[in-house]
């Protein structure tokens, strides 16, 4: 859920190192927008260089302007992971400062978020 | 049409021909997709007796129509007749190639006949072409997959293909895809190599449309829910989302049925070492999943930072690996696993079949029965990691005693002798697979009545559901008492229960969907998945129509196998398993009950238990009059 | 009484540890709860549902009573014996 403390407009934000390349918020997204499950429709890709287990969500979107998203980014709900985020910057500055630090303690954040919608 | 793309691809590779046909409305409504799509195909197109490495049998890759979405996920079916069992032979593979295909516009692919050069298939949407494969014939699995992102322009492209394995015929072999991802065993990959079709690639840009969408995400969402992390009320869910089924070895362990040096043992005492929790910390990386899984990490992409590996990357510790590479060999090595997994992902061998046949042959060894001279000089003793590595390299070039074991435990057996074929461990010819079935007698009954074979996946994952999520209609329901079918060591229940499994089973691998992520509510209700797929196509399926359609499924299969000559006395197990119980630990004292259990399963299914065979009354019911007279089924 | 805890997963993560012997007051599962709970705050927001009053069928205890074989346990007035070892998942 978007924080507004004053600092700034929420964005989307993509933690890469969060991000398993599965598609799921591309598909999301383009059912949102079409009702059709088609790459073309989304408003994000996932650009991979999977060898080297890179996958760098791509997104081309304000969720203000889409009516299901407004309050709850329909692709910030499907990640299973926590990869995508919506925030305000400094907020979503603090959320990665604590998930490294956390992940020592606590070894499976390298695959999930504690924030994760689902 | 919503769905299903409505198209078969064909190709024929004597001919060097392609031709799309449209996908019959008999087959959507009585098959639904996947696997049920190419048992009718096999059944109907390949005849018995036909030489399975010859031109008369056909391999066929194929999803249904639920694939493309995001239930589907990375799930699909490849099927061919078997040159290990002689029997139908069927793999599920994930990854990412099942969406591109539907996407694509394809439904099946079908290759036919042989080609007489190496050959590989380029599918881009309505554009297909049959390519020389001269060039890449020899190449190891990531060595294939780097050329053809070159060759092709497209580093995107899907991918199912094979190793030296696979070229050299061996049943070891297996299918790969997108590096990691493996699916046919039991000489599928084989009978790609005999056809000498290096591999398929595959872009499409197209989508899928759904009859119904608000009410299909409806259907999406009550499914997504059993197994998220924060909602589900399942125990198997979150250690999955997590840890994918590197949590499986310990539980099992403590549960005394870690199949271990060749089953002998059902203990590891190197278990310590494979703790997921300690996998996590010191191996993984990021996560890692097929397309649209909503665990957040099946798979794991690894990294080791020290040791004689340090540096190593791969992607995929699974329980199967920890024991075929690891308690069934003796080596308890996490780094050294993802090194083995990366040996054999490469030269596209099954580890599971070259598990079961390296710890046959150091039983055999350890017991005196096989010497070095045998072995090229190995010295296969429990623990020996390199020479299991030497092992991996033979067998996939045939190379001295490589060629002995290339075609699988039974073979390699039989060729030894010396009472070796004692622990020669395979049901059908189909090399064992790591559930022990001393610990969950269920588990003995589907080894040994699958029609494919020793081969633990065409049931649900073995852990119990949970009923208090099942509505009780539901349950009452159900074929067999809960309350006695899942207690693990007892014989009771099981027949009525591996029915429901396997017929259920047969349903996902055709919608197709992840059993991994069958869990809570919808393991046992199928309620969902039929609103799923009757919102998704806009045809009315119900979960019955959907029960009907999985044990048609079923019985077809057993039908190809009884005109291929199979009968009761290959539904068996290795004597093993029969006679020998555990000597240690949560599981020990006990064999399996088979022939009670068979009984019960014969009759829970309306077949013959003198032959195995369906019952004609039975075939008919399910719409299967003509197979009823092709194999003389009695009344 | 002195019971084992067995934490696996996302009970290891929370206790950060395997495992730990503790003296438990009281004779139940719930009275090993409490203690899990005083030792690892937040420890039954992780076991329970309902409020904090039945463990969640989303996870797993499992009881090791010494020569028994291991059961499955999750009514919170189980008895418990000493040297008796719960394992969290």
């Amino acid at each position: 859920m978007a924080q507004k403390t004053g600092t700034g407009k929420p964005r989307l934000y993509a933690e890469a190192s969060l991000c398993k390349g599965c598609d799921l918020c591309v598909m999301t997204c383009s059912f949102t927008n079409s009702g059709q499950y088609h790459r073309d429709r989304s408003r994000i890709r996932i650009f991979r260089v999977r060898d080297d287990g890179v996958d760098i969500p791509l997104i081309d979107c304000d969720p203000e302007t889409v009516p299901r998203c407004r309050e709850r980014p329909q692709c910030v709900y499907s990640c299973p992971t926590g990869s995508l985020v919506y925030e305000e910057r400094d907020a979503f500055a603090l959320m990665l400062a604590e998930l490294e630090a956390g992940r020592r303690a606590r070894p499976s954040y390298k695959v999930r978020a504690p924030w994760t919608a689902r | 049409m919503n769905g299903w793309a409505g198209t078969i691809l064909r190709v024929d590779l004597t001919r060097r021909q392609v031709r799309k046909e449209p996908l019959p409305d008999r087959l959507r409504r009585e098959y639904l997709g996947g696997r049920g799509f190419a048992i009718r195909l096999l059944y109907d197109e390949v005849p018995p007796g036909a030489d399975p490495l010859g031109p008369e049998n056909k391999l066929i890759f194929s999803i249904g129509p639920l694939n493309g979405t995001p239930i589907g996920m990375g799930r699909m079916t490849v099927t061919t007749k078997s040159p290990e069992t002689g029997f139908y032979m069927e793999g599920n593979s994930g990854g990412f190639f099942a969406p591109e295909l539907k996407w694509a516009g394809y439904d099946m692919i079908v290759l036919e006949g042989q080609a007489d050069r190496p050959v590989y298939l380029w599918i881009r949407d309505g554009d297909v072409e049959i390519r020389d494969a001269s060039h890449l014939w020899g190449k190891t699995i990531s060595q294939t997959e780097q050329a053809l992102r070159e060759e092709l322009g497209d580093p995107e492209i899907k991918t199912r293909y094979i190793g030296p394995a696979g070229e050299n015929l061996s049943n070891l072999s297996i299918v790969m895809g997108e590096m990691a991802h493996a699916g046919g065993r039991g000489g599928v990959a084989a009978v790609m190599g005999a056809k000498r079709l290096k591999a398929i690639a595959v872009r499409g840009s197209g989508g899928v449309r759904v009859a119904r969408p608000k009410a299909f995400e409806e259907a999406y969402e009550t499914v997504r829910r059993e197994v998220d992390y924060r909602t589900t009320r399942d125990p198997y869910v979150r250690p999955w989302h997590i840890y994918g089924t590197m949590f499986i070895p310990k539980m099992v362990n403590d549960m005394g049925g870690f199949m271990s040096r060749n089953a002998q043992e059902g203990l590891f005492d190197g278990i310590a070492r494979f703790r997921a929790e300690e996998l996590m910390r010191q191996y993984v990386v990021k996560g890692r999943t097929c397309f649209a899984c909503p665990t957040a990490s099946c798979g794991h992409f690894l990294e080791v930072k020290e040791g004689p590996h340090a540096g190593l990357r791969g992607e995929g510790i699974q329980a199967g690996l920890m024991i075929s590479m690891g308690s069934s060999v003796g080596v308890d090595d996490p780094a050294w696993l993802i090194h083995i997994n990366n040996v054999t992902n490469e030269l596209g061998l099954d580890y599971m079949s070259f598990g079961t046949v390296a710890a046959w042959a150091m039983e055999a060894y350890e017991k005196g029965l096989l010497t070095r001279a045998d072995t090229d000089g190995l010295e296969l003793r429990f623990g020996n990691a390199a020479a299991v590595e030497a092992l991996a390299r033979k067998i996939s070039y045939r190379e001295g005693f490589g060629a002995v074991l290339a075609d699988g435990v039974k073979r390699a057996a039989e060729r030894v002798g010396r009472g070796t074929e004692a622990f020669a461990l395979h049901v059908k010819g189909l090399d064992m697979t790591t559930i022990e079935p001393r610990a969950l007698f269920h588990m003995g009954l589907v080894y040994a009545v699958n029609d494919v074979g020793a081969e633990h996946p065409r049931v649900h994952v073995p852990y119990p559901p949970v009923l208090s999520l099942v509505p009780e209609a539901v349950i009452n329901r159900l074929p067999f008492d809960p309350a006695k079918a899942f207690v693990r060591q007892s014989p009771e229940q099981k027949g009525a229960l591996v029915k429901w499994l396997f017929d259920t089973r047969a349903v996902l691998n055709s919608l197709e969907t992840c059993v991994f992520m069958n869990r809570g509510r919808v393991y046992v209700d199928f309620e969902p998945y039929a609103q799923a797929l009757s919102t998704a196509t806009g045809e009315e399926f119900g979960p019955d129509d959907l029960y009907t359609i999985g044990e048609r499924i079923v019985n077809l299969e057993r039908a190809f196998n009884v005109r291929e000559g199979a009968s009761r006395k290959d539904d068996t197990l290795p004597s093993r398993f029969l006679m020998e119980p555990l000597p240690a630990g949560g599981s020990a004292g006990v064999v399996v009950p088979l022939e009670q259990m068979l009984d019960e399963y014969y009759a829970a299914r309306g077949w013959d238990p003198e032959t195995g065979r369906p019952r004609a009354a039975t075939l008919s019911r399910l719409g299967l009059e003509d197979v009823a007279r092709a194999i003389g089924a009695v009344a | 009484m002195n019971i084992g805890f067995n934490y696996s997963l996302h009970f290891y993560e929370h206790a950060g540890r395997y495992q730990e012997t503790l003296s438990v007051p009281g004779s139940t599962l719930a009275d090993a709860i409490e203690v899990a709970e005083a030792r690892h705050p937040g420890f039954k927001a992780l076991l329970m549902e309902g409020g904090g009053t039945a463990v969640s069928t989303a996870n797993g205890i499992f009881l090791k009573r010494s020569g028994k074989p291991t059961v499955p346990v999750a009514d919170l007035k189980t008895p418990l014996a000493d040297g008796d070892a719960l394992a969290f998942w």
